[in-house]
């Protein structure tokens, strides 16, 4: 018997060993980027690619990249990545000011490590109408880090012609040795650009340092987890002394036509996850707690916000790399003109995942069908059956019937303002039959997940919305005119496309008017090798120069390799 | 001793759930639905499982929602989910297009779609055998009786399947499951499939030796 008891207690401790202990921790994480050069124009576009390696074959699907310089952020995309890969590219604002900038890209995971274990890479960027640079030559501190230097790869590039004209088709061909295969990954970067003699001095990556430790959360989990198919929106949430307020339900939701809402739960320190689907990508969120502490706090994470610092490398001004810069500014100033875009998107979905709260209401009601009535409470009264608002505490609360008991619930039914949760339909009160499109009830207590309703009253108005543009890789920077007093409002940015850079063919020799004075050839960051030589071939622009060919990519350890040629256009 | 042995592994198991509820959070929140009501005391043989059983769903979006306990109501065509918090919740049907019953030891798995037959509406059907044909059954029930006990009123129902075998893109609904049934179906392979069941004895007994037999006539139906 005594033994019997003993077996028990040690398979039950076992248990509990692998429910607080996982059987494997998660590898760490590493980001690696390219980008088709180091020094932009302001009003250029820089085209990129980026790759998690990992031990791990479930990388993280959703990555972030920024561009910032000593003072600010101008850019901040997520990517979402397939297989841990992604491509694309964003556009410098044409009203940067000349200097250091630095492109900085990580994932959630990556959190963990520190910021030190963070992607980063130093740019020049020359404003169009800056023909001084002074900038470049005050800034920087010599205190700059190091950066890596690239291997070698057993790999060739082979080329038909190393001398070409204008719009002539350069074709060549990337060899990969036998035992490439062995040591790198198969799918490289190939960049044709035009060649500054005097880029050796100019900085690539930074190194990065990664944290062994990583961060936990007082549960020992880890404080950002992977992201595999949609973002998690961190925060917390205090009360008006800041004192964390623990297992608080707050809400997530979106102005639309249909009442959407994603719950999260706080812990004991305060701080809450919300895993955001892509439905809520590009659209502004607003952040409820439940029980509406008028003087609680609601902090969202700003994965953008870094603590770390940047302090750019300074170059030296060579003639050569003056010459470089003040050419590109008038190439890119008749590129403008002409309104060139070289740049093609391909569309990509990401399930949605919308969070709805039901799919069918037990009843719709268009106060438009009916006299016009000039209130909620009139309409509520009138129109709208088994609805009672009632006057609770300065607040305006709806009442349902059970359709099973065909009593009123003794708790107020949850609201939706245009598919947003609120707390009160005071702010409301006055709206007549004329700003309501629609109302929709749900008669019976509605579960979530692990919330309930005691009924839902959806009303959706008729107000004009004004839908911010969202472009890709921006965050919308209206709110609609309904508001929603207690709510946080939190602009949710958009998943950036993936651009391929599409340069023009002139397969028929004839010159086209418009003049091509691109210094970036070619551009293909999704090369993918196989054991024999793989052909490559695209068109030399207007721009007479040396141009180097750039075969990139990295090794399974993680390290990148870079194998040039070269070729000159003449006029 | 034996009491305190069960108590003791009840409690440590006990605490093991609790740890890992934490991380069920998020996977539920897609779940939606209504407070339901069980209907089964008074009607009965309504549920294809009236025990709740393991189970998990698969929703429009995709995912897949597992380590839940659940019931199907055959007279409804819903799927009803136990929750800790709330009791019984009937699960959307909009949201739920797939869900799996562990039942017998066994995966049961039941995939919403509408059957072009006549006007059939969207229902959950369950798979009985998918390769080359594919065997579905619809697990309806029909009213048999009723009877008062004590002055309430009890309505029994019984099992009414409905079976359907879709052959390319054909869709047969054999009244019965049986061998008969299918040589009627398909009389111009009747030799064919007769010769089957001489070699292989098979049998139409049960829906297991129903099932059997599709299987291994299923290159005889699929054959031009």
């Amino acid at each position: 018997m005594k033994k019997q008891l003993i077996h028990s207690i040690v398979a039950g401790v076992s248990l509990i060993a692998l429910a607080f202990f996982p059987a494997k921790a998660d590898p760490p994480e590493k980001v690696q980027v390219q980008t088709d050069r180091e020094i932009y124009i302001a009003g250029e576009s820089i085209y990129y690619s980026i790759r998690v390696l990992t031990s791990d074959s479930a990388a993280s699907n959703i990555g972030y990249m920024l561009l910032r310089n000593t003072g600010q952020v101008f850019n901040q995309l997520y990517l979402h990545m397939e297989k841990g890969k992604a491509y694309g590219s964003f556009t410098i604002s044409d009203t940067l000011k000349t200097g250091y900038y630095e492109i900085v890209a990580f994932t959630n995971f990556m959190r963990n490590g520190g910021e030190d274990a963070y992607y980063r890479k130093q740019i020049i960027v020359v404003n169009r109408f800056d023909d001084q640079l002074d900038n470049l030559v005050k800034q920087g501190s010599d205190k700059g880090e190091s950066f890596f230097v690239e291997h070698k790869a057993p790999l060739m590039i082979r080329l038909d012609k190393d001398s070409l004209s204008t719009r002539e088709e350069v074709r060549l061909t990337v060899k990969p040795a036998t035992s490439f295969f062995n040591r790198y990954y198969p799918v490289v970067t190939v960049s044709v650009k035009q060649n500054i003699l005097s880029t050796a001095g100019i900085p690539r990556e930074a190194v990065s340092h990664e944290n062994e430790q990583y961060a936990e959360r007082s549960d020992k989990s880890l404080m950002y987890p992977k992201e595999k198919t949609g973002i998690y929106l961190d925060g917390y949430i205090t009360n008006g002394d800041s004192v964390p307020l623990s297992n608080e339900c707050l809400y997530l939701s979106t102005p639309d036509t249909f009442a959407n809402l994603q719950y999260a739960f706080s812990d004991r320190e305060g701080r809450f996850r919300f895993y955001v689907p892509g439905y809520y990508m590009g659209k502004p969120l607003f952040i409820t707690a439940k029980n509406h502490k008028d003087d609680c706090r609601i902090v969202p994470d700003d994965k953008f916000r870094l603590r770390s610092e940047f302090r750019p490398i300074p170059v030296e001004m060579t003639h050569e790399l003056r010459k470089y810069i003040l050419e590109s500014q008038e190439l890119v100033r008749i590129r403008k003109s002409y309104q060139i875009n070289s740049t093609r998107s391909i569309p990509f979905r990401v399930p949605p995942r919308i969070p709805y709260v039901y799919r069918e209401a037990s009843a719709v009601i268009y106060p438009s069908h009916f006299t016009r009535l000039n209130d909620l409470k009139e309409i509520a009264g009138n129109i709208v059956p088994d609805l009672r608002i009632r006057e609770m505490n300065g607040r305006y609360l709806p009442f349902m019937v059970d359709y099973k008991t065909r009593q009123y619930f003794s708790e107020p039914a949850v609201i939706f303002i245009d598919g947003v949760p609120v707390h009160d339909l005071n702010p409301y009160r006055k709206w007549s039959s004329d700003e309501i499109s629609r109302i929709e009830l749900c008669k019976a207590m509605r579960v979530k997940g692990e919330i309930a309703f005691p009924g839902v009253v959806a009303i959706f108005s008729n107000r004009e919305k004004k839908e911010p543009g969202v472009k890709q890789g921006e965050t919308p920077s209206s709110v609609p005119e309904v508001e929603f007093p207690g709510a946080l409002s939190y602009p949710m940015g958009t998943f950036s496309e993936y651009d391929l850079y599409d340069p023009p063919r002139y397969p028929s020799k004839i010159s086209a008017p418009v003049p091509d004075f691109r210094q970036l050839l070619y551009w293909n960051p999704n090369l993918e090798l196989n054991e024999g030589s793989l052909p490559v071939s695209f068109y030399t622009s207007d721009w007479p120069s040396d141009y180097i060919i750039e075969v990139s990519g990295y090794s399974l350890e993680g390290e990148p390799f870079r194998v040039t040629s070269k070729l000159t256009v003449y006029e | 001793m034996n009491k305190r042995l069960f108590w003791i592994t009840c409690f440590i198991l006990c605490l093991t759930m609790t740890a890992v509820a934490q991380d069920r959070e998020m996977k539920y929140a897609q779940l939606t639905g209504i407070e339901y009501t069980d209907p089964g005391l008074t009607n009965k043989g309504i549920y294809l499982n009236e025990d709740f059983v393991p189970g998990s769903v698969v929703l429009n979006s995709g995912d897949v929602v597992s380590g839940l306990y659940l019931r199907y109501n055959n007279l409804t065509d819903q799927l009803i989910w136990l929750t800790k918090e709330y009791g019984q919740v009937k699960l959307d049907k909009l949201t739920v297009t797939a869900f799996y019953l562990t039942l017998k030891e066994t995966s049961a798995y039941f995939r919403q779609m509408r059957l072009p037959l006549g006007d059939s509406l969207p229902a959950y059907y369950q798979d009985l055998y998918k390769g080359k044909v594919t065997l579905l059954v619809q697990r309806k029930v029909s009213h048999a009786s009723d009877y008062y006990q004590n002055k309430t009123h009890y309505s029994v129902c019984k099992p009414n399947p409905q079976y359907y075998l879709v052959v390319g893109n054909k869709t047969y609904h054999p009244s019965r499951p049986t061998i008969k049934t299918i040589y009627a179906l398909f009389p111009e392979k009747k030799e064919q499939i007769q010769h089957l069941v001489r070699t292989l004895h098979l049998k139409d007994r049960s829906e297991a030796e129903f099932t059997e037999f599709i299987r291994e006539v299923e290159e005889s139906l699929v054959m031009e």
